[in-house]
């Protein structure tokens, strides 16, 4: 039996003994009360166990034929001793035990240790530059964090007692204290958040959380708006550099850019990748800030319009992503990876009853998997270890002519044109609702794009298609400028981040809302001129940027692979201080690992994770207030949506068969 | 507990300052050289903002020579506390901030340990619990609510923005309990954020919300929805419209407080310098000011008050919650 079906069979148990938890374990302790509801916390599990017993049975009794052999390139299971399997197994070891000592050890011992032996498990021998590059960047990435944003990470062992961590940072604070033209505030901002955006681990919410004492301290609501504002796109900028080049994404949003960003990396066009997604990203919020300037009071009356069912009916539309990643012989293997994404997101705490699910006694899952800790494990994790086991590696990186090439050909600028042009306005109707947002404006974009798309155009999605790298960054950034109409004009934050924000907003004295246009006029129009001189300047700043970022790809392997390996574990952990974290980010890295040499596909795993309680949330929610399905029928936005999301996975099939009709025609005519 | 991120809450995690550490200004008045804050979330969140804008006030005021600050998160919480009381010893120049989550969830089980067993320091900030309904609602005091509900209690539906048996489902059922309606036939539907069930209310899915006071009062002072009863003994000055729910003929006060622990067995003289510290802060400006920041309510109750708030506050909430049906 192949080992793709061992792995189905072990699925399916997994999925039984979900399903045994989800059926007899939980509804006995359910309040009286809630059991009138018609959703309960087990009703989503034991749907969903049945599902994934179902299509992994599909797979383990073969009964769709899977595709043939392996990929060249891709690794082949059945050759595994000719791999490198023990330096893989050193590195992982390595990178538990670098979880174990990184409380007691302090930071920047155990970082360096593990950075040096790293490196020499993969054969590196010179120390002399070594060490100083470990040092220096565990140093470095220790002061910035620690020094510079304020977020407790121990330097030094424990026994060196507590003055290490008597250091406070302020050095933002007394830099940011004279007063600054609101230009300089935009290119600071934007600066700042490039380059911590580039960081995994902080998204923009936690950027803009710590820049906020700052835009305070500089007292005038204007000019902060504008740094915050500036630090926000610095943020989403910076955001998809390490999706792109290792497949890293730092935040939700940007997972969806790493579909094609990352094949389009490893084929040699880091270059070229980053620049697309720097213009998408550009043209996405130049367009968002326009619509924003034009249709914000009127959007603003729409959006609320959207119940709990619209969201549900989105999120559906979300899924439809999936059918990218299902070629042929697939999708079983697709839908089942969904599957098991949705059950990691009904593990923890949600929305729906008041105690965890599913945490099988562990302490640290109780908030549920958090979501960097699984998108490492999932992306970056096995392709640092497909790195290693590779036989024929050498410590060259991949530095072919074209990785600083940013040209993108006039073919390349005709195929992303229309679809920048739809995702931006696709993505800003999204940011505007409350409850979506950036996320689920890229993983629709994306969809969209993909199911949309003909013949050839469609089989690039998912290997390196610039469309499918331009679709979703186009969309998150339109969302982001979207998720301002609610903001200003209602003062309701639809994201985390705009929540922050509008704490900001408050802290100085301007009360979003309805009368902000008329009350505040300038607050509006310094929001909506920081927008397009953000989006202005970050183009100038990092087009130029993009060959030197590319070129990380081009650093030896021997120092690049513990690199991405200390990334991958530096994103679960900072602002956490959780080293559980990272035991689990390995364990799950290895299960991700062992999927991908079956030819399972990751991605819908993650996107079935990150809509998974979004989805199961706004269902139970629509189905109280209705008592029943009834909503469904009773909103004709919602079927309306439900019907795109069936068009938008038929659609492919449909126009590959009218196209092989059409060859046939022609045949048949000749 | 699920951060709400809210709008508060959030002006709370504005004040996740970098710490503004000023060193210590020396004019005399120092009563404790340095204090290590134990957060038990990650970074930006309420209780982040919390500990944060505290060890600002204190350092910037010169009552605490330095303050450090240290993120713990996992099980929810649970993993600072564990960690708080398994090295007691080595802890006693930290304090734990944490809220009425810890109440919560000691009586669901979630957390294996309860307030009983840290040392309580004191109880520092508040916000009370605000019953909001949209502007174009006919629904303008408690008496219309309850008349609506008893009209037609399926299509009556109370959000919040938290879980079932969460504190926003608590003050309303302790508000339906009050007005003598089962308190468990309440139709309640959980958001996972406040802002997101501030929308849901604007949309019109819901016909009440119940959320945090400071939460409402921005949106109120719009005139985008109406406060129908605050959860407070006497009116708010933010809000002086707004009926409390004592007004109305309820009994029902509730307070979500926020505080801070010690690890167990501190000393007695460490304990009194802590409290010292925390009382001297409310009359300083420095206090004033991030205090207003971040919009907080002054609810001060140290040592002995502290304890009998909390068991106060944990007999009612148990009392509700078997009521309800969760324990």
């Amino acid at each position: 039996m192949a080992l793709d079906r061992w792995i189905a069979l072990i699925i399916m148990l997994i999925c039984l003994a979900y399903g045994y938890a989800a059926f007899f374990t939980m509804d006995a302790g359910l309040p009286p009360f809630m059991q009138r509801n018609p959703i309960w916390p087990s009703t989503f599990p034991k749907v969903l166990a049945v599902m994934g017993v179902l299509t992994s049975l599909i797979i383990v009794l073969g009964i769709e034929k899977g595709s043939t052999g392996p990929k060249a390139g891709d690794i082949d299971y059945r050759r595994l001793g000719d791999y490198k399997i023990g330096q893989a197994a050193l590195l992982l070891g390595l990178m538990v035990a670098y979880a174990l000592l990184l409380r007691p050890a302090g930071f920047l011992l155990s970082t360096v240790g593990f950075l040096v032996i790293g490196a020499m498990v993969l054969g590196e021998r010179k120390l002399h530059i070594l060490v100083p590059v470990a040092a220096l960047a565990a140093g470095g990435v220790w002061y910035l964090v620690q020094e510079v944003l304020g977020i407790f990470l121990r330097p030094f062992p424990i026994y060196l007692g507590k003055e290490a961590h008597m250091l406070e940072g302020n050095m933002l604070g007394h830099s940011t204290a004279f007063s600054l033209t609101n230009l300089l505030m935009v290119i600071g901002g934007c600066l700042i958040g490039t380059f911590i955006g580039m960081l995994p681990g902080l998204g923009p919410m936690s950027i803009i959380a710590i820049m906020i004492p700052v835009a305070i301290s500089i007292g005038d609501p204007s000019a902060a708006l504008i740094l915050l504002a500036g630090v926000y796109y610095g943020a989403i900028f910076g955001g998809p550099t390490s999706s792109i080049l290792i497949t890293a994404p730092g935040v939700a949003s940007t997972v969806a850019t790493s579909f094609d960003g990352y094949p389009l990396a490893r084929q040699g066009k880091a270059g070229k990748a980053l620049t697309v997604a720097a213009i998408a990203s550009f043209a996405g919020g130049t367009i968002g800030a326009i619509l924003l300037m034009i249709f914000a009071p009127v959007l603003a009356s729409v959006a609320i319009l959207f119940h709990s069912a619209e969201y549900f009916a989105l999120m559906v539309v979300g899924l439809s992503a999936i059918a990218a990643f299902a070629g042929s012989g697939q999708v079983g293997k697709a839908l089942l990876m969904t599957i098991l994404g949705l059950i990691m997101a009904t593990v923890g705490e949600g929305a729906l009853f008041n105690l965890p699910r599913f945490t099988m006694g562990v302490m640290d899952l109780q908030s549920g998997f958090g979501f960097i800790t699984l998108a490492m494990a999932m992306f970056a994790l096995p392709e640092a270890l497909y790195l290693v086991l590779d036989p024929n590696r050498s410590n060259t990186g991949n530095a072919g002519s074209e990785i600083k090439d940013l040209r993108i050909t006039r073919d390349e600028a005709k195929a992303i044109t229309p679809v920048i042009g739809r995702q931006s306005v696709q993505g800003f109707l999204i940011g505007v609702l409350p409850g979506a947002g950036a996320t689920i404006a890229s993983f629709l974009g994306y969809a969209v794009e993909r199911n949309i798309a003909k013949g050839a155009d469609q089989e690039q999605f998912g290997k390196g298609s610039v469309k499918g790298l331009a679709a979703p960054e186009s969309a998150n950034n339109a969302a982001c400028t979207g998720s301002f109409v609610p903001l200003l004009t209602l003062g309701i934050p639809g994201s985390g981040t705009t929540a922050i924000l509008l704490g900001a907003l408050i802290a100085l004295n301007v009360s979003p809302g309805p009368r902000l246009m008329e009350d505040q006029p300038e607050i509006f129009w310094a929001v909506i001129i920081s927008m397009y001189l953000g989006n202005v300047i970050l183009l100038i700043l990092n087009l130029p940027l993009i060959p030197y970022i590319a070129k990380v790809l081009a650093v030896p392997r021997n120092f690049l692979i513990p690199f991405i390996l200390f990334f991958t574990l530096m994103g679960a952990y900072i602002g956490q201080n959780n080293a559980t974290e990272l035991l689990l980010l390995v364990g799950l890295g290895i299960a991700a690992t062992v999927l991908r040499f079956a030819d399972y596909p990751l991605a819908p795993l993650l996107i079935g994770f990150i809509l998974g309680s979004m989805l199961e949330d706004n269902f139970a929610r629509s189905m109280q207030l209705y008592d029943g399905i009834g909503f469904v029928l009773e909103r004709p936005m919602t079927m309306g949506l439900l019907v795109i999301a069936v068009l938008l996975v038929l659609l492919p099939s449909f126009n590959a068969r009218r196209a092989k009709a059409r060859a046939e025609g022609v045949a048949d005519g000749d | 507990m699920t951060f709400n991120l809210t709008r508060r809450v959030m002006v709370a995690a504005a004040a996740a300052t970098l710490g503004f550490g000023a060193p210590a200004l020396a004019d005399g008045h120092k009563v404790v050289d340095s204090i290590h804050f134990l957060i038990p979330g990650g970074a930006g969140g309420g209780w982040d903002g919390t500990a944060r804008g505290t060890g600002e006030a204190l350092t910037n005021a010169g009552l605490v020579g330095s303050a450090s600050f240290e993120n713990m998160s996992g099980g929810g919480g649970g993993k600072a506390i564990g960690y708080l009381i398994e090295n007691a010893d080595s802890q006693h120049g930290t304090l734990m901030v944490n809220s009425t989550p810890i109440v919560l969830r000691s009586l669901t089980g979630v957390f294996p340990h309860n307030f009983r067993d840290l040392t309580l320091v004191a109880g520092t900030i508040g916000d009370y619990a605000a019953m909001v309904v949209g502007k174009d609602s006919p629904i303008n005091s408690m008496s219309d609510l309850l008349a609506a509900y008893k009209a037609d209690p399926r299509g009556t539906a109370i959000g919040g923005g938290s879980v079932p048996g969460g504190m926003d489902h608590l003050v309303a059922a302790m508000v339906m309990k009050s007005a003598g309606e089962d308190p468990t036939a309440v139709k309640y539907i959980p958001y996972d954020a406040g802002g997101k069930a501030m929308a849901a209310l604007l949309s019109g899915e819901i016909a009440a919300l119940s959320t945090g006071f400071s939460e409402a009062v921005d949106l109120a002072n719009a005139g985008e929805v109406k406060i129908i009863g605050v959860t407070a003994d006497e009116r708010v000055a933010a809000a002086a419209d707004a009926m409390t729910m004592k007004e109305q003929g309820s009994v029902t006060t509730f307070v979500n407080w926020r505080g801070f622990f010690a690890a167990p067995g501190l000393p007695a003289d460490k304990l009194a310098m802590y409290q010292d510290a925390i009382s001297k802060m409310y009359d300083t400006p420095e206090w004033e000011e991030v205090r207003a920041r971040n919009g907080w309510v002054n609810i001060h109750n140290s040592g002995g008050d502290f304890a009998t708030f909390l068991e106060e506050q944990e007999e009612v909430i148990g009392d509700l919650m078997k009521e309800l049906g969760f324990l």
